[in-house]
């Protein structure tokens, strides 16, 4: 019975998102406010369906409903509570409907926001009218190709149960973030091409700019969670793997933070308008490219995909709808702006060209992530674009766009150059001090790249700081959420270059009561124990780790049989504080008490996510802090 | 400096480097792109020489073999008509297994022995490597 309301609740949502779409048009003869108050009810009604839906397939999880096929997939008896709601996004359909939900979710938001003038009316309703598009078109391929509340018969007695790896609090979690993060882009797509359709209005900018920042703010959060869940779950130790699903996250990242930026210039000054519209075309393309990628089966092979087409055609199709007629529209649309004039280092120029580097950056992603997959479909070769091709090409456009990060710091709007380069000189010359003094005679020197990468960590995190140290009391808060986001990134580009300098990772075999010795630290096992789970069974090996003969703690590395599913999984064993992990993952049995084991020291790893931490800091600062005072600023 | 000659010197110095950028990109993907061959292709020749390249085959039941206390593992990879010889040292995955698929990436020693530097086998039931996907679905 539930599951069949959830279905009708899912119908109903289609249907409102038809008339959100429908009211948006000019196909009625209703006046504005009529239309404004239509349109803003669908999208609550639309939003609340799917809201409901999503509450109804959670019932049935909890209450074992395996004739539900989705659940029968992803659940059992024996899964703990937490994990069965979770379980609720573990695979394709339902998270599939918590994406679904997030979009409407921000339509919402953007449909009672009070953020729009008395002239931005017809900018609202357009852009409402764009989101109901794009939620019609992704109920029903949930509905025809996903549907969650699909029965099966006859009844299995006990579920499948959950991928072992998804049980984790931070993986439970990960999901819905980085979600919002994606379906959030659609905001500024919306208003994006609402803007061209109102030729008079200029604000959509500003608006367009707060949904930005919310999703940037998701999509930072999410992309960090995924790599430290990697970190410690996946059992090898890395951070970043060049993934095509870690890539598929990280391309709308880097185009939204571009976006973020050019909306600034868009609202303050009038310029790079069409630039901003179309990243924000782009940003919202590169989600649905993201979500085709890992939902398409594309990349387990092109040729799986081939033989199930359905969904990922759909998804390819809607690419191709949205990004197309999007581009359509606006290269019918856009507004002619007078020819540009700009300084070559004013604020405006440094923010475009590192507009263009964040870009390319994008898209040189972008190609390693695609290339092996169209070469499959092309002549059935099979080749694989490794880590070495991203971290080597990925410098070229971080270099010069972390030096024109802090370079910009020194700018004015419409400033000139040459007072620039004499502003900023003495910062440059003190950051390259302090990074050649660290990586000369502080640490040991290791290769010219690690150099750089010092002195550019120091040059950011310092720039970063200026904004703070310069600026009145009055200001300060209004240069915090800049001063966070750019001191975020110079405290992770530290811990990037740090850790993939001096880290120390190696395989090695261990016999009970030996040791091995990790740069200054000494591993040492001494036993391993079995242990007996809630849902699995483990062995438990217990390693203290010594530094300069004093013991520094104790870690308890495992390695987990899940009861549903026959291969092991590793929960790897990490002491950690801000400034070292160690890290000990249990390999195999070689016999004898000796057993293989994964080791590895890395020096400042944790900077790697505390870094988004603070640039996350700093975006709330700016929708949270900023705001009223803005508005009392106003009144 | 006319404003035409500053023109002139600004558009070759922006194509000079999107030239090179490009150059040691399409460089850089040269080198690191890793092609990936059957065990029939092996042996009829198709390997490059001096770079690692990725071999993907079934484990031959039977054939794994590790000292006791020992790092280093061989086995023998097949695609049902040629056979290769592996050597790994390190931590197998999770998922390695006789009669599995599995990829190596490596390159032969002078004996003719393949040092692998990676082995991948299945993620979990749902996720592989492409290559192993498609190679169990033909065996079957």
């Amino acid at each position: 019975m539930i599951p069949e309301i959830g279905q009708l609740l899912m119908i109903t949502a289609l249907a409102a998102a038809l008339l959100q779409f429908l009211i948006g048009l000019k196909l009625f003869t209703v006046d504005q406010s009529l239309r404004m108050i239509l349109i803003k009810r669908f999208t609550l009604i639309q939003c609340l369906s799917i809201f409901l839906a999503i509450c109804c397939l959670g019932y049935s999880f909890l209450n074992d409903d395996f004739s539900v096929l989705y659940i029968a997939l992803n659940s059992n008896t024996n899964l703990p509570v937490p994990y069965k709601i979770a379980a609720i996004w573990g695979a394709h359909e339902g998270s599939l409907l918590l994406w679904m939900f997030l979009l409407s979710f921000w339509g919402v938001t953007l449909a009672f926001s009070k953020k729009f003038n008395d002239q931005d009316k017809m900018l609202k309703i357009y852009s409402l009218s764009i989101l109901g598009l794009v939620s019609l078109s992704f109920i029903l391929f949930i509905i025809y190709t996903s549907n969650p509340f699909e029965r099966i018969f006859p009844m299995p007695d006990q579920g499948r149960g959950l991928n072992p790896l998804l049980q984790d609090p931070a993986l439970a979690i990960h999901p819905p973030i980085l979600y919002a993060g994606y379906v959030g882009l659609a905001i500024p797509f919306a208003l994006a091409l609402a803007s061209l359709l109102t030729p008079h209005s200029s604000s959509w900018a500003g608006i367009a700019r707060i949904w930005t920042i919310n999703s940037w703010l998701f999509l930072t959060g999410g992309i960090a969670l995924g790599s430290w869940w990697a970190y410690y779950e996946l059992g090898w130790g890395g951070w970043w793997f060049w993934d095509p699903v870690e890539n598929a996250s990280l391309m709308p990242w880097l185009v939204a933070t571009a976006l973020v930026h050019s909306l600034i210039v868009t609202e303050k000054k009038g310029l790079f308008n069409s630039f901003s519209t179309l990243l924000a075309i782009i940003a919202f393309s590169l989600s649905l490219l993201g979500t085709f990628l890992v939902r398409s089966g594309v990349l387990i092979s092109v040729h799986s995909f081939a033989s199930d087409p359905e969904r990922g055609l759909f998804i390819l199709m809607l690419i191709g709808l949205f990004t197309g007629g999007a581009l359509m529209l606006f290269a019918l649309k856009q507004k002619r702006s007078a020819p540009l004039k700009l300084e070559l280092l004013s604020r405006e120029s440094l923010l475009l060209l590192n507009n263009v580097f964040l870009c390319s950056a994008a898209g040189l992603v972008m190609i390693g992530t695609l290339y092996p997959l169209v070469l499959e479909l092309v002549n059935s070769e099979k080749i694989s674009v490794g880590p070495p091709y991203f971290n080597f090409v990925i410098l070229f456009p971080c270099i010069p766009l972390l030096i024109f990060v802090g370079l910009a710091m020194f700018s004015a709007w419409n400033g000139k150059g040459s007072k620039l380069l004499l502003r900023s000189s003495r910062v440059a010359l003190l950051s390259i001090l302090i990074g050649l003094v660290v990586s000369l005679l502080i640490l040991s020197y290791d290769t010219p790249l690690t150099t750089i990468g010092l002195i550019l960590a120091v040059w950011t995190i310092i720039t970063g700081c200026l904004p703070l140290i310069r600026s009145r009391t009055s200001s300060l808060v209004k240069n915090l959420p800049m001063a966070l986001a750019h001191i975020g990134l110079g405290i992770m580009v530290l811990g990037i270059t740090v850790t993939s300098s001096y880290g120390i990772t190696f395989d090695d075999t261990l016999g009970f009561g030996q040791s091995k010795t990790v740069g200054e630290y000494e591993f040492k096992l001494i036993t391993i124990n079995d242990r007996t789970g809630p849902n699995y069974t483990a062995k438990v090996a217990m390693v203290e780790i010594y530094s300069e003969n004093q013991k520094i703690g104790t870690v308890f590395p495992e390695k987990r049989v899940y009861d549903t599913t026959s291969p092991s999984m590793t929960e790897a064993g990490i002491e950690a504080n801000l400034f070292r992990d160690l890290f000990v993952a249990l390999g195999e049995d070689l016999g004898g008490d000796i057993w293989s084991m994964h080791l590895q020291y890395k020096p400042l790893l944790r900077l790697i996510w505390l870094g988004p931490f603070i640039m996350i800091l700093g975006g709330l600062v700016r929708l949270f802090l900023l705001k009223p005072l803005s508005e009392t600023a106003n009144s | 400096m006319l404003p035409r000659h500053r023109r002139f010197l600004g558009i070759c110095l922006v194509l000079l480097t999107v030239g090179l950028a490009s150059f040691f990109i399409l460089k850089s993907f040269q080198d690191n792109l890793l092609y990936y061959l059957t065990p029939s292709e092996v042996i009829a020749g198709k390997a490059p020489e001096d770079r690692e390249f990725r071999i993907g085959g079934l484990v031959v039941t039977g054939s794994f073999f590790r000292q006791t206390g020992s790092l280093t593992s061989q086995f023998v990879l097949t695609d049902g008509s040629a056979s290769i010889e592996v050597s790994y040292k390190g931590i197998l995955p999770d998922l390695f297994r006789e009669g599995q698929g599995i990829i190596a990436r490596g390159k032969f020693n002078s004996a003719n022995l393949f040092i692998a530097s990676e082995v991948l086998a299945k993620h979990d039931e749902n996720y592989m490597p492409p290559e192993i996907h498609a190679m169990e679905t033909s065996l079957e």
